[in-house]
């Protein structure tokens, strides 16, 4: 008897499990190439973004009661996978949070249909990699993900104007790069 | 700034991540079997060098046991001819005229065989005719 009820709570726990493995594997499906994205930005570099939204899934697998939250939006996933960022970032210990190892597989694919060369992908992605992270990552979510800036601020846990002026720091810089041909020497730090 | 930056947008994860996040026990499995493989192979390996090697090192006791026999039976042919070479030698000495020939063997023997016992009973031999010519 015994035996039998440790059984059944056994094979409920395994259909549990599955469960939320089941809807993780769905969430991944629907969000996990934006997510993989934001985290390449943040990061600037494929290995560290894989790792990152590994991670955070893995973590998810773990728990189950917010399995609800995690099914419905991506809001709760993006503050995992961006915890798992800046935890390598922090473990990278790095003073800047400028990624300065630049990985030799490209982080930007082409969207326009213009004949556009290869060399400009190359500047732009030169001159990104060069931002800090935080300032990546409000990039990212302004121009890829066409959020507001309050969006922004609420998503990330910082005021609209944080928001604001990172995103406004890091366009001067790139400006300053590949229009200007210069590099900002802390200008704006 | 921002139409430029547009023209691009950043690369979508590899299409293996997914099986990484959800399957990745497929991959410890191979590598379970893998390690369980290469343990049997091992548990063979050194369970045919065990049997083997004792084989193997009889081979080489019984070769080793045939040289010394024919190491003795070299030594044994080798005395025998010297003890034979002493006993004519001897019999020359005894002899008129024969003194110089017993000398020629003695001295062979001596040099020939030098760490043996016929060597020193030709040097004393010699020794012995040597006094009898200086005495004559």
């Amino acid at each position: 008897m015994g035996n039998r009820h440790g059984d059944g709570m056994v094979a409920g726990t395994q259909r549990v499990a599955n469960d939320r493995r089941v809807l993780l594997e769905k969430a991944y499906e629907n969000y996990g190439a934006d997510l993989y994205r934001y985290a390449l930005m943040i990061l600037a570099d494929h290995g560290a973004a894989e790792d990152a939204v590994q991670q955070a899934f893995i973590k998810l697998m773990k728990i189950g009661k917010r399995i609800l939250e995690i099914e419905s939006s991506d809001g709760y996933l993006r503050t995992v996978v961006r915890n798992e960022c800046y935890g390598i970032i922090k473990k990278r210990q790095q003073s800047d949070n400028v990624v300065k190892v630049l990985s030799s597989k490209p982080i930007l694919e082409k969207t326009s249909r213009e004949i556009i060369g290869e060399d400009e992908r190359k500047l732009i992605e030169a001159a990104i990699r060069k931002l800090p992270a935080d300032q990546r990552e409000v990039l990212h979510m302004k121009v890829y993900e066409d959020k507001t800036f309050r969006e922004i601020g609420k998503m990330i846990g910082v005021s609209l104007n944080t928001a604001a002026s990172r995103y406004r720091y890091a366009m001067d810089k790139l400006r300053e790069i590949l229009v200007l041909g210069n590099e900002a020497k802390g200008q704006h730090e | 700034m921002e139409s430029i930056l547009k023209r691009y947008r950043p690369l979508g994860p590899p299409t293996e991540l997914k099986k990484r996040i959800f399957h990745p026990k497929e991959k410890i499995w191979n590598r379970t079997w893998l390690a369980v493989a290469a343990s049997i192979l091992v548990v063979l390996s050194g369970g045919l060098i065990w049997w083997v090697l004792p084989g193997l090192d009889n081979a080489v006791n019984q070769i080793e046991k045939e040289l010394t026999f024919a190491e003795l039976e070299m030594e044994v042919n080798h005395a025998g001819i010297a003890a034979g070479m002493l006993a004519v030698a001897d019999l020359f000495a005894q002899q008129s005229g024969g003194e110089e020939y017993a000398r020629n063997r003695y001295l062979y023997l001596a040099t020939t065989y030098p760490k043996k016992e016929v060597a020193i009973l030709a040097r004393l031999r010699l020794q012995s005719l040597l006094e009898r010519s200086v005495m004559q």
